[in-house]
């Protein structure tokens, strides 16, 4: 910029009113982080937490993108693409298992102590599906293999009498599961909200809810968190912080409002589902604080599993942040 | 015009045995709304929601990946016929990525151009590219013989053989090339903001599927299927006028 130029415009705005120089300072101020994010109910904090403004408040500027089957965004987050990401806690560990240098700064979500809860083990009422021993030698449909979704299912089979490792488990995305189901393409289906209570609706003749796998396999247990690289937290402490915090302002949102007319405008804003179909669904627990032991008990489970070979301890890959109760 | 009408006809057809099938109950599905409820999200979303935004985004998308592309291909087949040296040495490798899916690409794109739309025109740009390319190369490669020499017989000078002869005999090569890559283009568009991202039709797709509004989501892809029908007919309609004397036969 030439300088007769900037003398001009540093003349105009200090001519301009207080007030308005007062808005273009703190704009100015503003950190912007990029939000890697999935547009589900379980994202409301951090969508919610947007929406009221208490990043701003922390002097963030959220720049979210969402990607809305969820694959491309740890990827993304190794290739400094985004600051922070939404992750559920298997495919988080089974990257960071793999090498990628990520750490929990904040809870996400977890299940509740019994179902219903967000996902639900769908079968045909006249398919004989009752326990995970009907299911040895089926097809059973997740939304993506080695996720949360895939590794409680496969415990409920195994808890259940059956054999996971005899069970051919078919990657399905959500919105076409219950229909794969009805068509005999799949013998069960972990279907999440808003599909399994639309899946009822339309065919309440001919599918039923077998069983809660995520929360009858593991009551409480982790669901999702907030992830970002070890050299982004060490370079920038305080907008970690200044993140958690807000992000924690806006759990506090939530856990106030949920189920309210208020909650289901502001998820239907940004999920675009209908606010009357958010009526009734089951939510997740948003948690305000992470608890190590159910971090532990997810790597203990994965090893379980065989698809995470790399021998994690839970309190190494936890901020402190994620541990940390902020107060509003 | 019997042919056209009878197509419309079929359409027709096609559209109301959608609508039967839906709303008696034949067919039960939360991915299977009557082709009307379509219609009205489509009105609906395209008056009061983003609809035309969400289009907008694609279609700039789209157009400024398509016109690098296409013009990048022109150059370099043009450069690759008149330069044979470099064609053969480049050639192996065009041959060996031309046949790659574009949306194979694009987690490679992601890692060092991120999701962007540096990422979504870069691989948009890449596809117009190749048909473009190797037809130009055919076309300027493939002058008939005959005119050069007669060319030479009367001395005439080389930029006036460029555009009297060799541009005019590729011409119809490149422009064939343009309409393959224009319906290749718009597929990678839409492929490529499913991704990641939060605009364009792409996006718009997954989002309604997610948010169990099938019927918008149905809106969205008949708004594709148009725009591919008119941006081949205006190509058609283009192409008639540029190379009237290239006449294939009707």
């Amino acid at each position: 910029m030439s300088q007769p130029r900037r003398a001009f415009l540093i003349g105009t705005s200090a001519a301009i009113g207080v007030s308005v120089l007062g808005a273009g300072v703190r704009a100015q101020s503003l950190t912007k982080i990029r939000v890697g994010t999935i547009p589900i109910v379980d994202s409301a904090p951090l969508m919610i937490g947007i929406a009221k403004g208490f990043f701003r408040d922390e002097g963030l500027e959220v720049d979210t993108t969402p990607a809305p089957g969820g694959a491309a965004l740890l990827p993304s987050l190794a290739a400094g693409q985004f600051n922070f990401a939404f992750a559920n806690t298997t495919s988080a560990l089974l990257a960071i298992g793999e090498g990628l240098e990520f750490k929990f700064v904040t809870a996400g979500c977890s299940t509740g102590a019994k179902g219903p809860d967000l996902a639900g083990l769908m079968a045909r009422i006249d398919g004989g599906v009752n326990s995970g021993k009907d299911l040895v030698g089926k097809r059973v449909a997740v939304n993506n293999r080695n996720n949360i979704m895939w590794i409680r299912a496969a415990a409920w089979v195994d808890r259940t009498g059956g054999d996971a490792g005899r069970v051919t488990f078919v990657e399905i995305p959500f919105p076409q599961m219950v229909d794969a189901l009805v068509n005999n393409q799949v013998d069960a289906a972990m279907v999440n909200e808003p599909f399994l209570t639309v899946g009822l609706q339309n065919h309440d003749d001919k599918v039923k809810v077998v069983s809660w796998p995520m929360s009858d396999t593991a009551p409480n247990g982790v669901v999702s968190e907030y992830v970002a690289t070890k050299d982004y937290i060490a370079q920038n402490p305080q907008v970690i912080d200044k993140f958690a915090r807000a992000f924690a302002h806006g759990t506090d949102w939530v856990l106030k409002n949920k189920g309210t007319t208020e909650w289901e405008q502001a998820v239907s804003a940004y999920t675009k589902i209908a606010p009357e179909r958010l009526r009734g669904i089951a939510l997740p627990v948003y948690d305000r604080v992470i608890e190590p032991r159910k971090i532990q008990d997810m790597i203990d489970l994965m090893h379980k599993y065989k698809i995470l070979k790399a021998d994690l301890k839970a309190a190494d890959l936890i901020h402190p942040t994620a541990l940390k109760q902020y107060t509003f | 015009m019997l042919a056209r009408r009878s197509g419309l006809i079929l359409i027709a057809v096609l559209l109301l045995s959608w609508e039967i099938s839906s709303r008696s109950g034949l067919i039960t599905s939360e991915n299977w709304p009557p082709v009307s409820a379509i219609l009205a999200g489509l009105v609906r979303e395209a008056l009061y929601g983003d609809l035309l935004q969400v289009i907008g985004a694609t279609l700039s998308r789209f157009a400024v990946g398509y016109l690098i592309g296409i013009s990048a291909g022109a150059i370099v087949g043009f450069i690759f016929a008149l330069v044979p040296f470099l064609r053969r040495m480049l050639e192996p490798i065009i041959e060996l990525v031309r046949p790659i899916p574009a949306p194979a690409l694009i987690p490679p794109l992601v890692l060092f151009l991120g999701v962007d739309d540096l990422m979504k025109i870069t691989i948009i740009a890449v596809t117009a590219f190749f048909p473009v390319a190797i037809n130009t190369m055919q076309g300027a490669s493939g002058v008939e013989p005959t005119y050069l020499a007669v060319a030479r017989t009367f001395q005439t000078v080389p930029a006036r053989v460029l555009m009297k002869i060799i541009v005019p005999n590729t011409l119809p090569y490149v422009l064939a090339g343009m309409r393959i890559s224009l319906a290749l283009a718009l597929v990678v568009t839409v492929v490529s903001e499913m991704i990641a991202g939060a605009s364009g039709v792409g996006y718009y797709l997954v989002l309604m599927q997610y948010a169990v509004r099938s019927a918008d989501m149905y809106a969205a892809i008949f708004v594709i299927a148009a725009l591919g029908y008119v941006l081949n007919s205006v190509f058609l309609a283009a192409e008639r006028r540029l190379i009237f004397w290239y006449a294939p036969e009707p």
